[in-house]
């Protein structure tokens, strides 16, 4: 099956996108990433003397050696009669958009093994019927059919899911690239007919000269000027330490964005008659911005140009409700700080602006063809879900951050021997002991038959549906009883309270961990107990009465220490009776030949096993018909359970 | 169906004036308007089959939404695998490259000393150099050539150009930054100078 690609045909760089099992990724361009570009390359087309015709990083490696026969920026001359004059040879803006659109089809069709035919391109906002119809011819000529031309803000709207709102909101879109800002307004609408989203251009601004180049620029003049008063040598026409420089000075301007200062060492840089010259120095993220905020306050023209235009239109004060940030230089604090001040909105985050409008593009691309219907929007379960089992300990069932619908399974068994029910308590939460996680609900499943603890088969199920109910049953495997219990609103929990839990969960790890370890030492203990014993009964006779007599004492002395709690007594004392035991494992081993197995096996490896917690009280009173009624379903409430 | 809808679907040839400065089309639909149902034939099934077939859908879609969280579920697991392997697999190369850093602050420390026998320093820092480069090697690490060769776009960088009567227009005349090889990817072009012809410029040359 032929597939649909988005595309950002853009000024400086061209990225395409796809679908990838409901959720857009950028496809990677062949010859691998460049520097600053990410996965995107630039959009250089070149012929070469030698008759060659090159794309995206070559065509810009080669642009000094071949001036002439290197584009750049066609997309500027979109719509318009220009003609780029290459050896002879004329092309239209059409014909070299075409070329960029031919190198990315050949490059998404080799990463996806796959044909491409149609596909969604971007445009500026602000590009008029002539300028979208050549870049719809660009292609066409290319091969490919356009299934539609969108604006690159409509795009990056799409990227971030802006649709699925489901109500009217004014979108501003602030994209700073390369060597252009570009301001959009969009008012986005709700068709409630057909169930979607319909942008509308409420203004367009900005400056076509300028961008992160700019700020590139100031940097490396900064960082040679300071090198020029240390040592009174100008590396401006140095290329070869120019090119060292320029490097590191996006290397330093990248760090600061997320470090507030980082160090330039550029050895042997240069050198004089005195001997070599190293550069070094130390940037803040305190001077970059200062170097850049000229450039910065250049934005700030187009952006209240764009809200009087809008505000004109409507015929009141614009209110922007998501400010939605797309281009490389965005991603400095600067910038988002600036932004969220001049319009007094949060900025929205989490996809990667140079990737946004090509993501967009391949939303687009899919909604077009059907493929992304609502169902896609998939929840995650914000918290793991899990029940308690022996010792108080939380066992995860469902880890948090799954997709669903899901389901999971696991077997528990009983703690004791003959135990009739077991409580089944649904926790939600990140800690390890369960009365630290919030309790949703709880049920017992009652009428297991008398046997010997570890021997019966509780199969436990989550099952999280689309709807977001929690259906939790518990299955005797013996004797096929079920009960189960239904959640239909697991409470909403907001992502502040949500983090909370999390941050608590992992400020308390290593407490949690060890109160974990303690429970599963105990159940260890106790479980060595149960099988000692339980083979004295057995085998006693099998060794001499002073062996027998050492094991009981080693046995009491354990339960004593397990009555104090004492991990470190608990630990020695199953060593000592391990070791006391041994003789008895011997003659049990020599007559377990004629024996069954099961039983004995299945005591001696209790530590490992998970038990499901078993509650004292007779609870199981309450439902008395469960045996019959497998599916009675108790709406819990979730208060937070402390009683315990 | 609204109109500006048709209008984006079609090949936006001159249409009604653009209501707007920036003549785009007024309004973008994010979805294609369906078309009005026409008068439809009523058909008629049993009760139970349209009860089964009601049944089949609810199972398929539930089915369809599970693989769907599956295949999420499945690539987060993949990317975290991907994440924890991609983490320490750098191990093996650090650890050779432990023994340069080793040697590096032994240059350091004789360099500090002071000593006078600037030969044998030299020697000593060729030495931790071979061992590097030894190093880059056995990763399968190369130098992409320069000097002298001609100039290929996928593994070199022009940075300048220069009129040369001795050289062939395409040669590489100097190398500014070295490139690498690793494997066949190139990690790092080189920057280089390289020579023109020794003609002047014209803008527009008809034939070449």
């Amino acid at each position: 099956m032929a597939r649909v690609i988005g595309i950002d045909l853009g000024t400086s760089n061209s990225a395409a996108a796809i679908m990838e099992g409901g959720r857009p990724v950028i496809i990677p361009s062949a010859e691998g990433a460049g520097v600053a570009s990410g996965k995107a390359f630039p959009s250089f087309v070149a012929f070469t003397k030698d008759g060659q015709r090159l794309v995206g990083e070559p065509a810009r490696r080669q642009a000094a050696i071949n001036s002439e026969g290197t584009i750049y920026a066609a997309k500027r001359k979109m719509g318009t009669d220009h003609k780029f004059k290459v050896f002879g040879k004329e092309y239209t803006p059409q014909q070299i958009g075409a070329f960029i659109l031919q190198k990315i089809k050949a490059d998404a069709e080799k990463y996806l093994g796959d044909k491409v035919e149609e596909v969604v391109i971007t445009v500026p906002a602000y590009f008029n019927d002539n300028q979208r119809q050549a870049t719809k011819d660009a292609g066409e000529i290319a091969g490919l059919k356009v299934l539609r031309i969108i604006n690159e803000p409509t795009a990056a709207c799409l990227a971030y899911g802006l649709d699925k709102a489901g109500k009217e909101q004014k979108i501003m879109v602030f994209d700073l690239g390369g060597g252009t800002l570009d301001v959009t307004i969009l008012e986005m609408g709700w068709d409630e007919t057909h169930k979607a989203a319909t942008f509308e251009v409420l203004s367009t601004s900005g400056d076509t000269q300028l961008g992160g180049t700019d700020m590139d620029n100031v940097l490396i003049d900064h960082i040679i000027n300071h090198f020029k008063q240390e040592s009174g040598i100008d590396l401006k026409n140095d290329k070869m330490a120019f090119q060292r420089l320029r490097e590191a000075a996006e290397k330093a301007k990248v760090e600061l964005s997320s470090t507030v200062t980082t160090d330039i060492n550029l050895p042997f840089i240069t050198a004089d008659a005195s001997g070599p010259k190293h550069l070094t120095m130390s940037l803040d993220r305190a001077k970059l911005e200062d170097l850049i905020s000229p450039i910065v306050q250049r934005c700030r023209g187009p952006v209240a140009q764009a809200l009087k235009d809008a505000s004109a239109k409507i015929g009141k004060d614009i209110k922007v409700d998501r400010v939605i940030l797309v281009g490389g230089p965005t991603r400095m604090p600067i910038i988002q700080k600036f932004v969220e001040q001049e319009i007094g909105q949060k900025i929205e985050r989490g996809i990667d602006p140079m990737e946004c409008v090509a993501l967009g593009a391949a939303v687009q691309a899919s909604i077009i063809k059907g493929e992304a219907k609502e169902v896609l929007l998939l929840d995650v379960t914000p918290l793991s879900l899990g029940i308690e089992t022996l010792g108080g300990v939380f066992t995860r069932l469902i880890e948090r951050n799954t997709t669903v619908p899901t389901r999971k399974s696991q077997v528990f068994s009983t703690a004791e021997d003959n135990q009739p029910a077991v409580t089944i308590r649904v926790l939600q939460g990140e800690r390890q002991m369960a009365n630290d996680n919030t309790e949703l609900g709880r049920f017992d499943l009652v009428g297991i038959p008398s046997a010997q603890r570890g021997i019966p088969q509780i199969e436990v199920t989550f099952d999280i549906d689309a709807d977001g109910i929690v259906h939790v049953a518990a299955k005797d495997k013996g004797t096929g009883k079920e009960q189960s219990i239904k959640i239909t609103a697991p409470k909403k929990l907001s992502d502040e309270e949500i983090q909370k839990m999390v941050k608590e969960a992992e400020k308390f790890a290593n407490e949690d961990k060890k109160r974990k370890e303690e429970a599963e030492v105990l159940n260890q203990a106790n479980s060595l107990v149960y099988s000692t014993e339980k083979s004295l009964k057995e085998y006693g006779d099998k060794v001499s009465s002073s062996d027998k007599e050492k094991i009981e004492k080693e046995a009491g002395e354990l339960k004593e220490a397990i009555k104090t709690k004492d991990l470190a007594k608990i630990k020695s004392g199953m060593e000592s009776l391990q070791k006391a035991s041994h003789k008895l494992a011997e003659e049990i081993y020599k007559s377990t030949a004629s024996q069954q197995a099961a039983g004995a096996g299945q005591a001696g490896s209790g530590g490992t096993e998970s038990h499901a917690h078993e509650d004292a009280s007779p609870k199981s009173e309450e439902k008395k018909d469960s045996g019959k009624k497998k599916d009675d379903i108790i709406d819990a409430d979730f208060r937070a359970e402390n009683e315990k | 169906m609204n109109k500006e809808d048709l209008k984006s679907k079609q090949d936006v040839p001159a249409q009604d004036p653009p209501q707007q400065e920036t003549e785009a089309p007024a309004k973008e639909s994010v979805k294609d308007a369906k078309p009005k149902e026409s008068h439809e034939k009523m058909i008629s099934v049993k009760e139970s089959e349209y009860n089964k077939l009601k049944q089949e859908l609810s199972d398929s879609r539930d089915r369809y939404l599970r693989l769907q969280a599956e295949f999420d579920n499945v690539r987060k697991r993949l990317e975290r695998e991907k994440a924890e392997f991609v983490k320490y697999a750098n191990e093996g190369l650090l650890q050779q490259f432990l023994f340069a850093v080793d040697d590096l602050e032994r240059t350091i420390d004789a360099a500090k000393a002071n000593h006078q026998d600037y030969m044998a320093f030299l020697k000593g820092i060729e030495m931790v150099m071979t061992q590097i480069y030894d190093m880059l090697r056995k990763n399968n690490v190369k130098v992409i050539e320069t000097k002298g060769k001609k100039f290929d776009p996928h593994c070199h960088e022009a940075l300048m150009v220069m009129e040369s009567a001795e050289q062939e227009e395409g040669t590489i005349l100097e190398e500014f930054q070295k490139g690498y090889m690793f494997g066949d990817k190139i990690i790092r072009t080189a920057k280089v100078k390289v020579a023109t012809a020794k003609s002047t410029k014209e803008p527009d040359k008809t034939e070449n």
